[in-house]
């Protein structure tokens, strides 16, 4: 069964309101049945603020700071870098509970033109100190990591995709706080990726078997603050690493397996898929752009095919 | 205390902060002395509670400098109250020190880090929301620099604060008439603010900024507001006041006296706080 990001979130958003009268919810104008719901039930614990990014995210700090655990739920381009400078001033330099929901990851609004394209949020927001930043790939995880903010009582990003998408996970069977998950073991070379580029990697993989190449696939989820010790451990027994992500090519998981390498000193080919950093003009849907970028299931299949036949350098 | 010994009060904390920024070669020294009796008559007027021994009191009312570069005022009012140490003073803007050229939650007694304009009235509301959602009685009290309301998030905020009656807030706006470089009636009009203001939803009361008889009139009441709108005072005041050369005076935002005019500066200010003691005296032996 599919799992729909918005229903799963907001499942998890709806436990921790309904066990704590100190959650709030506030919303950008921006609606989801789910949030609908959360409002029918707990009125007192939801509040549209209105178009207002910037007084959404200095509201929630006031609150925080007045001993509420605030959700804000928007467009996740629009709720990141909108109000950059309230993320950073009012919510993380404080650090105070203020967990974003942020919609739309990537190019989940592909079409709908640069304004709703989510490319640079994680290459902003890695640059907060003390927030933690989110990606998940299923429902299972997206209701866990709220949890995990919830728990965490810090400032938080969890960046949401608009697609649904099969379930990786099954409940209960992965620590959710441990930020990173290797999902598949294989030889031949190392894939790490997280959201739904995670989805297409595993239906890559798969087909790659036929062929005698076995990938090991690493589900880094947490992007900030990066669990370093699994990754490194990861990289170390690597032959090559194919990071994959669908976000511009600066501030992802590509520039930090990346200097993890070479800070580590581990000299394996590598290669970081993603995004451009430049703005993409009209109607860039998900199809049409990973194509031009060499994120579609056929450039991963020859990215990969070369990779795992690359020697490693001496 | 009585309005003499809050003009006394207010005096003194002007030859503090001048000599602070004289000793650190830094400083806003015209946009601090604009606000001077507004921050005399909150904290040492009984309208705003505090513990000085204790930054963090739950039931405290919480004060939010948002025109963040006047913080020597608050520097030298929290210092004086006890909040740390006077002698960090000496060492504003030192290598490594606490105080810096913009308030930051380190000092004890500073809730939100401030400096770049038009965030501190957005906490202030999201403060005053989460009071009333937790039945709590403590007041918001923030002040804004007038220069800052061109900014567009202070409007978001005044519009989400009278949307949600947040009468426990009170924005005093130090509306000295000059931004940085020039008045901000000639680089983006903001008036009429008054109006502007009240059909932004607010209760608006324009009083004079450095009189604390009306200082006193329009706080004493905010604790016990029958309004649901939240309050602007408007606080009609002159930056620089209490050095006549930097008076109202386009190019006196950050720039520290000099030569002459240092000897001339702590003159003036030494001259008014004299002549204060001297009237008290003089009350003191026509009451005898």
């Amino acid at each position: 069964m599919v799992h729909d990001f918005r229903d799963a979130v907001f499942e998890g958003v709806l436990q921790v309101v309904a066990g704590d009268p100190r959650v709030m919810v506030l919303t950008n104008d921006m609606g989801a049945m789910g949030l609908s719901q959360i409002q029918k039930s707990y009125p007192q614990q939801v509040l549209n603020v209105g178009i207002s990014e910037q007084n959404m995210m200095s509201v929630a700090a006031g609150l925080a700071l007045s001993g509420n655990m605030v959700f804000a739920y928007g467009i996740a381009s629009h709720i990141t870098s909108r109000c950059y400078e309230q993320l950073k001033l009012d919510v993380c330099a404080l650090n105070v509970p203020v967990v974003l929901l942020g919609m739309g990851a990537g190019l989940s609004y592909g079409v709908d033109g640069p304004t709703h394209h989510s490319t640079h949020d994680c290459a902003l927001l890695q640059t907060l100190h003390g927030l933690t930043i989110y990606i998940p790939a299923d429902g299972v995880a997206t209701r866990a990591v709220v949890e995990q903010a919830y728990m965490g009582r810090t400032p938080a990003y969890i960046r949401i995709d608009k697609d649904p998408y099969e379930p990786i996970y099954t409940s209960g069977t992965h620590d959710f706080g441990l930020g990173v998950s290797t999902i598949q073991h294989g030889e031949s070379l190392c894939v790490v990726a997280n959201g739904i580029m995670l989805h297409r990697v595993r239906e890559v993989a798969t087909e790659l078997l036929q062929e005698g190449i076995e990938l090991t696939i690493v589900d880094l989820y947490r992007l900030n603050p990066c669990n370093e010790a699994v990754l490194l451990e990861v990289c170390q027994r690597a032959q090559a690493i194919v990071t994959v992500e669908e976000h511009g090519r600066t501030g992802g998981i590509g520039s930090l397996v990346g200097r993890l390498l070479c800070e580590q000193g581990i000299n394996i080919p590598f290669k970081g898929l993603s995004l451009g950093d430049e703005i993409m003009f009209g109607a860039a849907s998900r199809s049409w752009a990973h194509v031009q970028y060499g994120l579609e299931k056929e450039n991963l299949k020859n990215t990969f095919r070369q990779m795992a036949k690359l020697p490693i350098a001496v | 205390m009585n309005v003499q010994d809050l003009k006394q009060k207010a005096a003194e904390l002007r030859l503090h902060i001048l000599k602070t920024a004289l000793k650190a070669g830094k400083g806003h020294v015209p946009p601090a002395f604009s606000w001077v009796e507004i921050g005399v008559a909150l904290f040492y007027g009984g309208y705003l509670h505090h513990r000085p021994s204790e930054p963090k009191w739950e039931e405290r009312d919480r004060f939010i400098l948002s025109k963040g570069h006047g913080c020597l005022t608050l520097y030298a009012i929290l210092a004086d109250l006890g909040f740390f140490p006077k002698a960090e003073l000496d060492h504003f803007c030192g290598p490594g020190s606490l105080l810096a050229g913009h308030p930051d939650t380190e000092i004890p007694g500073v809730e939100v880090i401030s400096g770049s304009l038009g965030h501190g009235l957005g906490v202030s509301a999201g403060l005053a929301l989460g009071a009333k959602l937790n039945s709590q009685k403590w007041n918001v009290v923030t002040i804004l620099g007038d220069g800052e309301c061109q900014e567009g998030s202070v409007w978001e905020a005044a519009m989400f604060a009278s949307h949600h009656r947040l009468n426990n807030l009170v924005a005093v706006i130090d509306r000295n008439q000059l931004g940085a470089t020039s008045f901000t009636e000639q680089n983006l009009t903001l008036e009429p603010l008054a109006s502007r203001w009240e059909a932004f939803g607010w209760d608006v009361v324009t009083i004079d900024g450095h009189s604390f008889e009306e200082l006193n009139i329009v706080f004493s009441d905010i604790r016990n507001r029958t309004s649901l709108k939240p309050l602007l005072v408007l606080a009609e005041t002159v930056k620089g006041k209490g050095v006549s050369f930097m008076e109202g005076s386009v190019g006196w935002h950050h720039r520290l006296p000099k030569g002459d005019e240092v000897e001339e500066a702590i003159r003036q200010l030494t001259t008014a706080k004299t002549n204060l003691n001297s009237s008290v005296s003089m009350e003191m032996v026509h009451g005898s």
